[in-house]
Parts: C-alpha cells; sequence; structure tokens
C-alpha cells in the first residue's frame, strides 16, 4: 500500500490545497523575520547590558545565549498561539459554509477519520513553522548557556502544546456552526488557557491571603494548562529567575515554594534580613512541563470527543448545515 | 407497489422503504407518517412545495438525520443503525453543492474515491470513466471552483456515483440550471437510468419529472398525499382530456371527453350544428395541474 492510499483523505487533499495558497508561504516568511528580529534585537540589548557589567565574556555568552534563547522561545509561543486558532477554528465551520461538510459525512469516513485529518492538516502547519525555525534556534544555542536537551525539550513542548492547542480549535471548528463563532470561541479558549490562569491564579491568592497567615499557598495547579508554564519549565529549570520571558511565571513558582516574603532584585531572590539567596526547587513527580501538557491533553481529549460527537450523522438535527 | 406486511424486511426489489416515517422539530412537523417504496431501478420523483418535508426525506435516508418515529430501509439497511451499510450503496448529491478552492476537478473526484475507500489502483479508469459520463472529461485539470454551475451540479452527479451506488439520491439537481444545463442533466439522468441505476429525485421542475420518472410522490406539509405511476395518478383525478373550442369571434368553451373517438365525436356535432370553430385544442392534465389540484399551498 503506498504512502498516498495511507494517507487520510482529508488531509491529503488539504496538504494539496495548501501547497498552492500563497497564504501558507507568506505566513512562513513573516513568522521566520520576526523571530530573526526577536534574535538580533535580544542579541544586541543584552550584549550591551551585560558588557557594562564587566562580567566575564564565558558568562556574557552563556547570559545573551540563554537571553536569545527564552525570547525567541516566547515569541515562538505567542505567534503559535495567535496563529493556530486562526488556521484550525476554520476548519469544519469552513466547510459547513461551504456546504461540503454533507457530501463527506455521506462518505464511508468516521467522524474520527475526518476530525483527525483536519487535526493533522493544522498541526502539519504548525510543524513545518517549527521545522523552519530550527536554523534560527539554533543560534543561541551555538552562542552558549543552554544545553541540546533544553533545545530538544522546548521544541518538543512547542510541537505538542501546538498539536493540541490544533486539536482545541478544530473541536471548536465542529462544535460551533459558524467560522466566526468557532474563531471567536477558540481565541477566547486560548486567551483563557493563557491570561486567563493568571488571573485565576492572582485570585486565589487574594483569596489566600485575606485568610491570614497559614502555610498553604495558592494552588499552582491552576496554571498548569497556561503553555507558557510548560515552555519556561522546557526551557530550563524554573530556579534561576533572571530577566527573561520567563522571569514572571519563574517568580510565581519561586514565590509558592519560598513564601511571598523574598525579595527580587536583578533577577535573584534572597531574605532582606539574612541575605540568602533563594531558587525554585523542582517539584516532586513529574516534571511541571509534562503536567502542563498533560493538563492541556485533558482539554483538548475533552473537547475532541465533544467535537466528534458534534460530527456523527445521522443525528438528531443537521449539524452540517 | 408491494405492500410490507413487517416493516423490517422490505421485499426484495425494493430499494427504498419508508413506513410511518416521522420528523418532529418541537411543535413543527416536518415529515408525517410517510409511507414510501421505491422499487429497484425506478426514478421516482418526489414533488411538493418549498417546506413540504422533500429535503427531511432525503436527509434521514442519506443518513444524515434520524427520525422521529416509523422506519426506513435504504438497499434492506436501517439508515440509523447501519449507516455505514447504506452509504456503501447509495450516493447523495444535496440541492447546493459545495466547492473546494484549488483543487483540480480530478483531484476534487480522487478525494471523494479515497473518502469512500476505493482502492487507488481502480482510480485510472473510474475518474475518466466518470468524467466522460458527465460530459466534463474536457475540464479535468480545471479549478472546480472556476467552473460554471451547471459543471459543477454535473460534478456533484459523478461525485455521487465515485463508488458506483446502486441508489442515487438526488435533491433539487437541476435548481438554479438555465434551460441548457436542464436538458443535458436531465439527458444523463436518462442515461443513468438506463445503466440500472434507482434514482429518487426531487424537483421543482415538474415538467422535467414527468418526462422522466417512472413513479412520482406528492408531499405537502410533510405528508404524502399521492403516489404511483404519473399516467395512473392523472386518470385517478378524472376527466383526463379537456378540449377548448374558440370560435369565431373569441368566444370559448371546454368540453370534457374521455378519449379520442369522444373529441372526433364533439368535433363532428360541434361542425354539424352550425358553430364556426376557429381553434379546436386538446389539453391533457399533466403534473402541474396535478400539483395544484392535489396541494393546497401550505407551508410549514
Amino acid at each position: 500500500m503506498s504512502l498516498t492510499q495511507q494517507l487520510n483523505p482529508v488531509f491529503d487533499r488539504e496538504l494539496r490545497q495548501r501547497s498552492r495558497s500563497m497564504r501558507s508561504m507568506i505566513m512562513m516568511t513573516l513568522y521566520l523575520a520576526l523571530l530573526v528580529v526577536v534574535l538580533y534585537v535580544v542579541y544586541k540589548g543584552t550584549e550591551s547590558t551585560q558588557a557594562f557589567n564587566n562580567d566575564p565574556i564565558s558568562a556574557l555568552t552563556n547570559r545573551v545565549g540563554r537571553s536569545m534563547f527564552e525570547w525567541v522561545l516566547a515569541a515562538q509561543m505567542a505567534v503559535l498561539l495567535f496563529i493556530i486558532p486562526g488556521i484550525s477554528a476554520g476548519a469544519i465551520a469552513g466547510e459547513r459554509d461551504r456546504q461540503t461538510l454533507i457530501p463527506l459525512q455521506v462518505t464511508l469516513m468516521s467522524p474520527r477519520a475526518i476530525f483527525m485529518g483536519k487535526v493533522m492538516s493544522s498541526s502539519s502547519f504548525v510543524l513545518l513553522l517549527l521545522v523552519a525555525s530550527f536554523p534560527i534556534m539554533a543560534v543561541p544555542y551555538l552562542v552558549g548557556g543552554i544545553s541540546l536537551r533544553q533545545v530538544i525539550l522546548a521544541l518538543l513542548t512547542l510541537m505538542v502544546t501546538g498539536l493540541l492547542f490544533a486539536v482545541m480549535g478544530v473541536a471548536c471548528s465542529a462544535i460551533f456552526r459558524r467560522t466566526q463563532t468557532a474563531t471567536l470561541a477558540a481565541y477566547g479558549l486560548t486567551l483563557a488557557l493563557t491570561l486567563g490562569t493568571l488571573v485565576g491564579l492572582a485570585v486565589l491568592a487574594v483569596i489566600d491571603s485575606s485568610r491570614g497567615i497559614d502555610t498553604v499557598e495558592p494552588r499552582l495547579v491552576a496554571i498548569y494548562p497556561n503553555p507558557f508554564v510548560g515552555i519556561a519549565d522546557a526551557a530550563g529549570d524554573l530556579g534561576g529567575i533572571g530577566d527573561g520571558p520567563f522571569s514572571p511565571i519563574k517568580e510565581v513558582f519561586l514565590r509558592s515554594q519560598v513564601g511571598n516574603d523574598v525579595l527580587i532584585e536583578n533577577g535573584i531572590a534572597f531574605d532582606p534580613n539574612t541575605g540568602e539567596q533563594f531558587e525554585a526547587q523542582g517539584v516532586d513527580g513529574l516534571p511541571i512541563w509534562a503536567r502542563s501538557l498533560l493538563t492541556q491533553a485533558a482539554l483538548a481529549l475533552v473537547l475532541g470527543v465533544v467535537g466528534v460527537r458534534r460530527l456523527r450523522a445521522p443525528n438528531r438535527e443537521l449539524h452540517s448545515t | 407497489m408491494p405492500e410490507l406486511i413487517d416493516p423490517l424486511i422490505p421485499a426484495p426489489d425494493l430499494v427504498i422503504s419508508t413506513r410511518g416515517l416521522s420528523k418532529r422539530y418541537g411543535p413543527l412537523t416536518a415529515l408525517d407518517q410517510l409511507d414510501l417504496d421505491v422499487e429497484k431501478g425506478a426514478v421516482y420523483g418526489i414533488i411538493g412545495p418549498n417546506g413540504a418535508g422533500k429535503s427531511t426525506t432525503f436527509a434521514i435516508l442519506a443518513t444524515l438525520l434520524i427520525p422521529t418515529a416509523g422506519t426506513a430501509r435504504v438497499c434492506g439497511f436501517d439508515p440509523v443503525t447501519d449507516p455505514r451499510a447504506v452509504r456503501k450503496c447509495m450516493g447523495y448529491m444535496p440541492d447546493v453543492m459545495g466547492v473546494y478552492d484549488r483543487l483540480r476537478v480530478d483531484e476534487y473526484l480522487e478525494f471523494h474515491a479515497a473518502a469512500y475507500g476505493v482502492p487507488r489502483d481502480e482510480w485510472s479508469e473510474l475518474i475518466p470513466g466518470l468524467l466522460e459520463l458527465v460530459d466534463l472529461d474536457v475540464k479535468k485539470a480545471a479549478m472546480v471552483d472556476g467552473l460554471s454551475r451547471g459543471m459543477k451540479q454535473r460534478l456533484s452527479l459523478a461525485r455521487s456515483m465515485v463508488h458506483d451506488p446502486q441508489l442515487l439520491i438526488l435533491d433539487e439537481p437541476a435548481s438554479g440550471l438555465d434551460p441548457r444545463a436542464r436538458i443535458e442533466f436531465r439527458e444523463l439522468l436518462l442515461a443513468l437510468r438506463t445503466m440500472g441505476k434507482t434514482i429518487l429525485i426531487s424537483s421543482h421542475i415538474l415538467a422535467e419529472l414527468q418526462q422522466m420518472c417512472t413513479d412520482i410522490a406528492v408531499i405537502e406539509a410533510g405528508r404524502l398525499l399521492a403516489s404511483g405511476v404519473p399516467r395512473a395518478i392523472l386518470e385517478q383525478l378524472g376527466s383526463g382530456r379537456r378540449v377548448t373550442v374558440t370560435f369565431v369571434g373569441g368566444a370559448t368553451a371546454d368540453y370534457p371527453v374521455a378519449d379520442e373517438h369522444e373529441q372526433a365525436t364533439l368535433l363532428k356535432r360541434l361542425i354539424s350544428e352550425g358553430a364556426e370553430i376557429a381553434e379546436f385544442t386538446v389539453a391533457s392534465h399533466d403534473l402541474e395541474d396535478l400539483f395544484l389540484q392535489i396541494t393546497k399551498g401550505i407551508v410549514q
């Protein structure tokens, strides 16, 4: 059996269509251009700051490399989270709008196969963007300050996050009839998982502090679904706070472990009375990046099941139109 | 039409059989106790005004919609409990054909052939054959979204046949087509009929249905008003033919006649009575008369 015969027909068709679209090429060009700009700005900014501090050259390159790595990862995550709902939310709702879903539903393809074809199509573009960014990711690695394991783990986390958000987007597309509603829902969900989880944690913290002094800190599980938490952990341990894009997340983890009485200056946490410095410790059991991906996967699974059910035919109502 | 004793065991020559098929959306009854039998090889036309329940019936038979009550069998299978078996033997063409952009005509058919699980090594014969049948072989490499409406309808018909189904369910296939495209489409359906396909079709163009259908059913407000061979239904209406006589001076008169002999007798009598006849026209009932006579214009 040839490869094309094994391919999901929906995925196969969409690959052909995408390959003829200028939009994909333009998006990829803009994506890579943005990463190059971020890399350059961070390099120049960090280099000048660190040179001013008269750090030894090895420490300087390590700091520059890590800073570039974190900023490029954060930029990749932010751009992917912006692009994925736009690509995936129209996947099935767009078929409804174009009146092409009914002919597809009466074929021998199962609802799950149709759904998976759409997920594969959406996530393949994300994968393409990430693979195309490999040379850019190699630059901070060559500069120094990060291990190959961190690079690979971070890229894998980005890929899995991209896949899971594509599942969520396609599910929104199956659940809501119109493309506009599905797109709105997919972006709303992304916003809820990124900013919403942070706001949720802040609310929990306020509630916690209003209960007076106790040893129970707000539950960090509230921010596990946040994709930036996963990538922050995958990019390196959450111990050193630093001044990169993941510093706020690292600070949240540190304060949850050593309390709110520590001061943080120049990316270093210390006790103002004793001068003792702190670093957040890893959690027992599964690493945080895995917890983050697992919570996202659970949400994607639930939404995916609902989405596949909506594609099922026959149904009590015509969801196809 | 053979009568079914047990609705779960259709007669072997019936491709479609429904008993008491109903669909309700809250207080609205879209389909009410529909009994329908379509024999193998028949071209069965369903006529009715907008909102009569034609598309609901088709959606149930095409495994898209679960009925509220009643049973249906398509090729002997239940569309609700065994939709996959029904899809293997049935090709469905919805009233609106959606198209993909940036996809060629042959790729469009290949996509659906793959979705129906047709082995890839059969495509090289199947796709050109289908394109030739619907007269789109010269458009093989054209983009689907650039085709005219008539061509899209023909392509949609080809799509519904990629898995060589025994039954074709065509929902308003001629709607929106210009006269030439309608004639071409009608000829195509007649060709399919000679190939032995069973066709269930709905249309607003009643004259077309009269020309191609072996059986018709008239439904309104979800209820079956009449069904059977068109000629038999027309005869049931009585006074199958009428003669309109226009006299010199412009006066006209209608005379019911049973057959050609009565028609000739009438003409002789009028002439012998000295009537000056300017025009002697035979007007027989057609499907449009039937439609107007038995429907009441109820729209849900």
